[in-house]
């Protein structure tokens, strides 16, 4: 699975800690995603994917 | 995300004061068989005696009754075994839906390695010897599981600094 967390954070001008506050997780979770060492459930993409207004597709692609 | 069946974070600390001053009062106990005379008190027995599956059971069996019993092993035990529940349930400061999977994989590496480690033990060990490994056991599962769970822990914080 990859994904482009870290573009859309970084567009959005957010540090991790931004992002982990605004969907309520931890910073070292936000760090895993963007690593590509965690795949979050169907609610935290679907946080991630509110606070970037954009889609999961656009978020998460199956390699 | 909300995660079910979790104490607050303060009982971590709790866990910690329990466990590790009454495992090491609970080991202390086992080698030297030190027992205080005034935790010597009647307690209340589900079953107090021998059995043995198949044959009849000892006269001196008895089941449901009052018993004497020094109850020193049977609070280090409790408590220890307290004291593990609240570190397994207890919430980390920054609990969210990773640190419950890292909680659970924890747990899933510690029943595995307690399950190698009782097949070994049933064939390594016999008699009475069997007995202290099974006490031992008794607690093996949840030592493993703290162990792990704080080392997974430990290295996915520094990994994120």
């Amino acid at each position: 699975m990859k994904n482009t967390v870290k573009k859309h954070r970084l567009l959005s001008e957010m540090t991790q800690s931004d992002l982990a506050t605004a969907i309520s997780v931890s910073r070292q979770t936000i760090h895993a995603i963007e690593a590509g060492k965690y795949v979050p459930s169907t609610e935290l993409a679907l946080k991630l994917a509110r606070e970037f207004s954009t889609s999961v597709e656009n978020l998460f692609k199956l390699e | 995300m909300k995660t079910k069946y979790l104490l607050p974070h303060q009982f971590k600390f709790i866990g910690w004061v329990l466990f590790i001053p009454f495992l090491v009062l609970g080991l202390w106990q086992l080698f030297t068989s030190y027992e205080p005379e005034w935790l010597t008190v009647k307690v209340p027995a589900f079953f107090n005696g021998e059995i043995s599956l198949g044959q009849n059971t000892d006269a001196d069996t008895q089941i449901i009754q009052i018993v004497k019993n020094n109850i020193a092993d049977e609070i280090c035990a409790v408590l220890i075994l307290v004291g593990v529940l609240f570190l397994l349930l207890a919430r980390e400061v920054d609990e969210d839906e990773l640190v419950m999977k890292l909680r659970l994989e924890s747990l899933l590496w510690a029943a595995t390695v307690n399950g190698l480690i009782l097949v070994i033990s049933i064939l390594l060990f016999y008699d009475f010897v069997f007995f202290y490994v099974m006490v031992f056991n008794l607690f093996l599962l949840f030592i493993l599981f703290i162990a792990k769970f704080q080392w997974v822990l430990y290295k996915f914080r520094k990994e994120a600094e």
